[in-house]
């Protein structure tokens, strides 16, 4: 399974009572393995909550009530969970609490790779971080009995390596979990006011301190990994050296010895902080080490506090060098590679042809990598977005070539930040969550009338944080064209569901219903706040020639004007609809496709301008006639695949789009034979 | 004790890359002989006609098959395939394979699908974009750097025998899974593919096809 599968299912086996989670790669699955279980299973309560500060304070006043819970969001939903998250260990736990949290060093679908771990240096939080995806599950019901020894919660620190890596797990015991919780009045210690906080913070500290001296728990989490007991280990006088590491640099540590042949001692850490000075201080010790390598992602985290513990309590190893990010990237993934790097720089190691063989790979991807042409994502084919961005291109492109108007795009997280990418390249910026319509607030306040606002964000990204930039725009009467892509769903991470998803195509995991909420109408909210009806306008998204009438009466007018586009996102709704048909067996059916005919004239609107990815090209081999001889040419021939193109959900945006009339509807009936209709 | 043996499958978004991932490690859960599997896929942004690999990586008993290292299994935890240890890459696009020739070396065999994707920048992009290419540097590439490569436009083959281009991944499948004959049981294959797709799915065909194809030739 993989480790976010590792996850859930410890989170099944540990008796959690109750979880809550906004969605965010790369911990987006387990929110939805654990939706699974909570429609099945009588004693579990799951919870999308709006954002990532409402999962947390839920999940706290879960766990006053004596349950277990966890709550789990990616590397930036901390920052926004942040506020309780400084105050409440203070008062602390009852039943055990996780934060389940995602870290993504290489940055391959965030914003940032900001080092979650540094959070402890002002909350104090202790973190647990797993190895392998074995100890993705061991670990949530190691940390709940953790966290339930001290009353404090734990932080489980992961890597997105680690979140979409596979392997083998042995399942565990299952514990039901408690079925009702009780909250029990304690206003010293749930009320952190001036003389209150200060108590508890004293009494929070301490046992922070007690954590950090607890040996049990050190061996709990922590092991060495060496292949000689210490008294029979041969060292050689100059060679004398340990390997500190944690989580998926451990696995790339173990690696790198195989290849190298070596077999240093390596002191595994899965609690990373606080660290428990008396052990390390042992580790070296024992093995009389001269030199500790510390191998570690992004910050000098245990770098930092493994050189303090040296520096300052541990007397007897005062000749011990420390190196880590002095040598090793701040920056990015680890690899193999790099560690081996690492380790030859230290260790003397006879065999060198392994780092030629390295080098020598490493220069012919230096000579190949570059002359590769890379390769853009773009939104699906179909999809409910790729018509809004055509129109408001052609209508900006007009305008501003009319009224010499410099339009500004403030992007958001979502799908539509992909308009970022060829053949839209409508963004300005992509910082975080709300922040298209919030940074367009102050730009919009002080830019000439020359300079336009627009502001894209998503429905469930509105609820998240969007929601207060709008208001204060709204209040300011600001002129800022803000598009609301009411998609239904939280498409990016995998089409959850979220507080405006029609009740009645939420997806169904299992018989029981966990809500009986009606939902929020975002329209009806919209008309509620202020926004008068002329500002207003709701459009579906698949007519051109309306969104284009839209989008040229309203990108001139000043103050706020909000465009709500309502239409489903075009996967799931494909996806729903033909579970729906699942019966009637798709392959027997005659289905209705667009294809190209010999009139299209490659004048490229639809591929280059569009961009719908149905819409291929390929070279094909021409003969031609060249001077009284037969020559055979390349081609570029274009195409419409029949295999990505959804008719059923998109009614032919090619089609209205097309000069020359050379998209037609086709019916291809099961054996592939077609006829234009 | 065990040898470890890799394999790195690389594509588009949409060409299968994920579902073969995953057929792989089921695999690897279903012989006896296989001691460990781990392995990973990158996601996220790069579904959509974007880059996407995906590595499985098996600990098998050395009687089995011998492969020149030995493990204990509590030595193959990182899913990553370290450099040039790649022992089988089914290559489902030209492109995206020599994008990962890090892991390509004397001791690989690579199946290519030669079918080319462009991507959509270099079709119609500007003079200034890279050129895809050649389809001859690339099987030259593989060649100088592999031990082997069986090089074939799959998607042409599964349109001529199964009247769709959708099963060339299933039939690359099949050819890379006879180069380790020694690994992959083909009745084990078989039934994990029946499993998955039903009895009657021309999946099941374009494995045989796949299985068969050196044979044929």
């Amino acid at each position: 399974m993989s480790g976010n599968e590792a996850f859930a299912r410890g989170i099944y086996e540990s008796g959690v009572r109750y979880s809550a989670n906004y969605p965010g790669t790369p911990l987006s699955e387990v929110g939805d393995y654990l939706k699974f279980l909570s429609e099945t299973s009588y004693s579990f309560t799951f919870d999308y909550a709006l954002n990532e500060k409402v999962a947390l304070e839920s999940c706290i006043g879960a766990s006053w009530t004596g349950v277990r819970t966890v709550v789990m969001f990616k590397h930036l939903g901390l920052n926004v969970a942040a506020d309780p998250l400084h105050t409440f260990p203070y008062s602390g736990v009852n039943g055990g609490m996780l934060i389940l949290c995602g870290g993504d060093p290489g940055i391959l679908s965030s914003t940032n790779a900001q080092d979650n771990r540094l959070y402890s240096l002002h909350t104090k939080i202790p973190i647990i971080e797993p190895a392998t995806v074995q100890e993705c599950k061991d670990y949530i019901k190691k940390g709940l009995r953790f966290s339930e020894l001290y009353d404090i919660p734990i932080y489980l620190h992961v890597t997105t390596r680690l979140c979409h890596s596979y392997g083998i797990v042995t399942y565990g015991e299952i514990e039901p979990p408690k079925e009702r919780g009780f909250f029990e009045k304690d206003p010293n210690r749930y009320i952190n006011t001036r003389g209150r906080a200060l108590i508890n913070q004293k009494k929070y500290f301490e046992k922070i301190g007690q954590v950090a001296k607890n040996n049990k728990i050190f061996h709990l989490f922590n092991f060495i990994k060496a292949k000689k007991e210490p008294e029979k280990f041969e060292i050689p006088n100059d060679n004398r050296i340990g390997i500190l590491t944690s989580g998926s640099s451990y696995s790339y540590v173990v690696q790198a010895c195989q290849k190298l042949e070596i077999n240093p001692p390596i002191l595994k850490l899965g609690l990373i902080f606080p660290i428990n000075r008396e052990e390390i201080c042992h580790f070296a010790n024992q093995y009389n080490l001269n030199t500790l390598l510390v191998v570690e992602e992004l910050e000098p985290f245990i770098e930092t506090f493994s050189k303090s513990v040296f520096c300052n309590y541990c007397n007897a190893k005062r000749d011990l060098t420390i190196h880590g990010k002095d040598n090793l990237p701040n920056i990015g993934e680890l690899n193999t590679e790099i560690v081996i790097r690492f380790l030859t720089q230290h260790i003397k190691i006879k065999s060198t042809p392994l780092i030629e063989e390295i080098n020598r790979k490493e220069e012919l991807l230096k000579e190949i990598l570059p002359i590769l042409p890379i390769r853009e994502p773009t939104f699906c084919s179909g999809c409910q977005y790729r018509p809004v961005f055509y129109a408001l291109k052609k209508t900006v492109k007009k305008l501003s070539n009319q009224l010499g108007i410099d339009f500004i795009y403030g992007g958001d997280i979502g799908c539509y930040t992909l308009s970022e990418a060829y053949p839209y390249q409508m963004l300005d910026w992509v910082i975080c969550m709300g922040a298209g319509i919030g940074i367009a607030n102050g730009i919009a306040q002080v830019v000439s009338e020359k300079q336009k606002l627009i502001a894209f964000i998503g429905d469930s990204t509105f609820f998240h944080t969007g929601i207060q930039a709008l208001l204060n725009a709204i209040k300011n009467n600001t002129d800022i064209m803000v598009i609301i892509f009411n998609n239904y769903w939280t498409s990016m991470t995998g089409q959850q569901e979220h507080i405006a998803t029609p009740r009645e195509i939420i997806k169904k995991f299992g018989n029981k219903s966990t809500t009986d909420s009606k939902g929020i109408d975002l329209i009806n909210l919209l008309e509620s706040i202020g926004l008068d009806k002329s500002n207003l306008i709701i459009s579906g998204a698949y007519n051109i020639e309306a969104l284009e009438r839209i989008f040229s009466s309203n990108l001139i007018k000043s103050g706020i004007r909000v465009i709500v586009i309502n239409e489903e996102c075009a996967l799931e709704k494909k996806r729903r609809l033909r579970k729906q048909s699942d019966n009637k067996e798709q392959n027997k059916q005659e289905r209705i496709y667009y294809t190209l005919t010999d009139s299209c004239t490659k004048c490229n609107e639809c591929i280059e301008y569009l961009g719908c990815p149905a819409i291929n090209a390929e070279y094909v081999q021409k003969e031609e006639m060249i001077n009284n001889s037969t020559q055979g040419k390349q081609c570029l021939k274009y195409y419409i695949d029949e295999n990505a193109c959804i008719p059923d959900i998109c009614p032919g945006i090619c089609k209205s789009v097309c000069k020359n009339n050379s998209i037609k509807k086709t019916l291809i009936n099961p054996n592939f034979q077609k006829k234009s209709v | 004790m065990g040898d470890i043996y890799n394999i790195l499958i690389t594509g588009v978004g949409g060409q299968g890359v994920i579902m073969l991932g995953n057929i792989l490690r089921e695999y690897g859960l279903k012989v006896p002989f296989i001691k460990n599997v781990v392995g990973t896929e990158t996601r996220g942004v790069s579904q959509r006609e974007g880059s996407v690999i995906a590595s499985t990586r098996y600990l098998i008993e050395s009687k089995i098959y011998s492969l020149e290292e030995n493990y204990e299994t509590e030595d193959l935890i990182s899913p990553l395939i370290p450099l040039n240890d790649a022992h089988l890459v089914l290559g489902l696009e030209p492109l995206e394979t020599i994008r990962h020739i890090k892991y390509i070396s004397e001791k690989t065999v690579v199946v290519l699908n030669t079918h080319q994707k462009y991507p959509r920048n270099v079709i119609i992009g500007s003079k200034k974009e890279k050129k895809y290419p050649s389809i001859g540097y690339i099987i030259d590439l593989l060649d100088q750097l592999a031990r082997r490569t069986i090089s074939l436009n799959f998607n042409e083959l599964s349109k001529i025998k199964l009247d769709d281009s959708i099963y060339a991944n299933i039939i690359l499948l099949g050819v890379g899974m006879r180069e380790f004959r020694e690994i992959f049981n083909k009745k084990v294959i078989y039934n994990l593919l029946i499993d998955k797709f039903g009895n009657n799915s021309k999946n099941l065909n374009a494995f045989e096809i796949g299985y068969n194809l050196i044979n044929d030739l």
